[in-house]
């Protein structure tokens, strides 16, 4: 039987160091790939568009730090944790404020003295040009990347965190019409953005 | 259903979080109107796409048991930051009450931070000058230390530390006190001094007009001769050694 992570966060309580294991194998890799989303600036790592290396970049040290932060959160938190909410909430909350600090500790120490701009991405598309599975993932990294992060949280929640929209409210602390239409502006913003990079309604038609 | 309600619900229906009612209508509305269609199909290609993106399958290597350190050490830091706050506030303590109690004065003026003693105290000669650090500061020190070890609370420090501070400050008072006391009795032997060495010079003065009368009447040699023959006696037994010497000859 599968132990519950709120049974697991009361044994991390009781100082049962083979829960936290557990939990740490069951979290870690889906929280460093929220992690991902959420940090990717549009200048680095996958640059998307056609002819770009396509070989996936090894786990950024600095998403494996945000990781270890989260889960030291998680540590220091465990006499706070309130069971009667889901655990993959409250860590994700926890995520989500992980990269908002490393954000505003970037921000101010470059002073946004560099902003990150995606380099519009590759060629465009020579007409009737398929374009492959993977290259079209890597469009879409980018484009979410270069997103503002009021539109990129929602959209990562949802997808890479697989939250329902009340959950992404409650992680985000906003109202649910607000995670709505953050969600709805930020399909449409990413539809524009693919569409500069020569990515539009037409690759699914085939 | 008109299109402005299609259209905020819109994204509900996208993220399938309709129940199948409002979705039936939404979708029969969709079907007559093109226009609310074609947003549909905009924001549907979004979620496609996002859904497409494959899942991260790299793995991530965190273990419990480095967490677990760095936990500890940052539960330390954070524990001795608080500490070193702490000993800045008792520090600052430390200074007012010495200050408060020793009756000092500070001003702070443009240029300068003046402490002044307190001006009832007697004006013998210099201010005496800080003590050095004595037995009673070391053994402050060494309290302070035992105590960080102990890992007692701030306030209690605080207290324990005050109390010394005021006892420092009372032994810094006797000790300017003892200090003032030498000073006087220094200043006393001096003025003896003074007065001894003042006599001297008329003793020998008058030694030397005499030796110069003496001189005069060519009487000196003799006086000398007689001096020394009354400084040194001849020894009874040299004279019984040298008895026998003619006989040699």
């Amino acid at each position: 039987m599968v132990v519950s992570d709120n049974e697991l966060m009361a044994r991390c309580r009781l100082g049962d160091t083979a829960a936290f294991e557990t939990l740490l194998d069951r979290w870690q890799r889906p929280i460093a790939r929220l992690l991902e989303r959420l940090t990717a600036s549009g200048g680095s790592g996958a640059t998307g568009g056609r002819g770009g290396r396509m070989l996936t970049p090894p786990l950024s040290m600095e998403v494996e730090d945000l990781a270890q932060e989260v889960f030291l959160r998680v540590l220091e938190a465990r006499e706070r944790y309130d069971e009667r909410g889901a655990f993959s909430t409250w860590i994700y909350r926890i995520a989500l404020n992980v990269t908002r600090d490393a954000a505003r500790r970037r921000r101010s120490r470059w002073r946004r003295l560099v902003t990150w701009r995606p380099t519009t991405g590759g060629e465009p598309a020579s007409p009737g040009e398929q374009v492959s599975r993977v290259e079209r993932a890597a469009a879409v990294n980018a484009a979410l990347a270069a997103l503002p992060r009021k539109l990129r949280e929602p959209l990562v929640l949802r997808h890479f965190g697989g939250l329902t929209f009340a959950e992404t409210a409650d992680v985000l602390g906003t109202a649910a019409s607000t995670v709505k239409s953050r969600l709805k502006q930020g399909l449409l913003r990413l539809r524009a953005e693919l569409a500069r990079r020569g990515i539009d309604e037409r690759e699914f038609e085939s | 259903m008109n299109c402005s309600e299609v259209q905020s619900r819109l994204v509900e229906l996208v993220y399938d979080e309709l129940s199948a009612d409002e979705a039936g209508a939404l979708r029969a509305h969709l079907a007559a109107c093109e226009a609310c269609r074609g947003s549909h199909r905009e924001l549907l290609f979004g979620r496609r796409l996002l859904d497409e993106v494959p899942a991260d399958e790299r793995p991530v290597s965190l273990a419990a048991q480095p967490l677990l350190t760095a936990l500890a050490q940052r539960a330390q830091r954070s524990r001795r930051r608080w500490r070193r706050l702490a000993a800045a506030a008792v520090a600052a303590a430390v200074a007012m009450a010495i200050v408060l109690v020793a009756g000092l004065r500070v001003e702070v003026r443009a240029a300068s931070v003046v402490i002044a003693w307190d001006e009832r105290a007697e004006p013998v000669a210099a201010p005496p000058a800080l003590s050095p650090p004595g037995p009673g500061v070391a053994q402050f020190e060494a309290r302070v230390r035992r105590l960080e070890a102990a890992g007692g609370h701030a306030d209690e420090y605080a207290e324990r530390l005050l109390e010394h501070a005021a006892r420092l400050a009372e032994l810094d008072r006797l000790l300017g006190a003892a200090v003032r006391q030498v000073l006087e009795v220094d200043a006393r032997q001096t003025a003896d001094a003074a007065r001894l060495s003042g006599e001297v010079a008329n003793v020998r003065r008058a030694a030397g007009e005499e030796l110069a009368r003496l001189r005069e009447r060519g009487e000196l040699r003799w006086r000398l001769i007689e001096y020394e023959l009354a400084q040194r006696p001849v020894p009874r037994q040299v004279a019984s050694v040298q008895s026998p010497t003619p006989s040699e000859n």
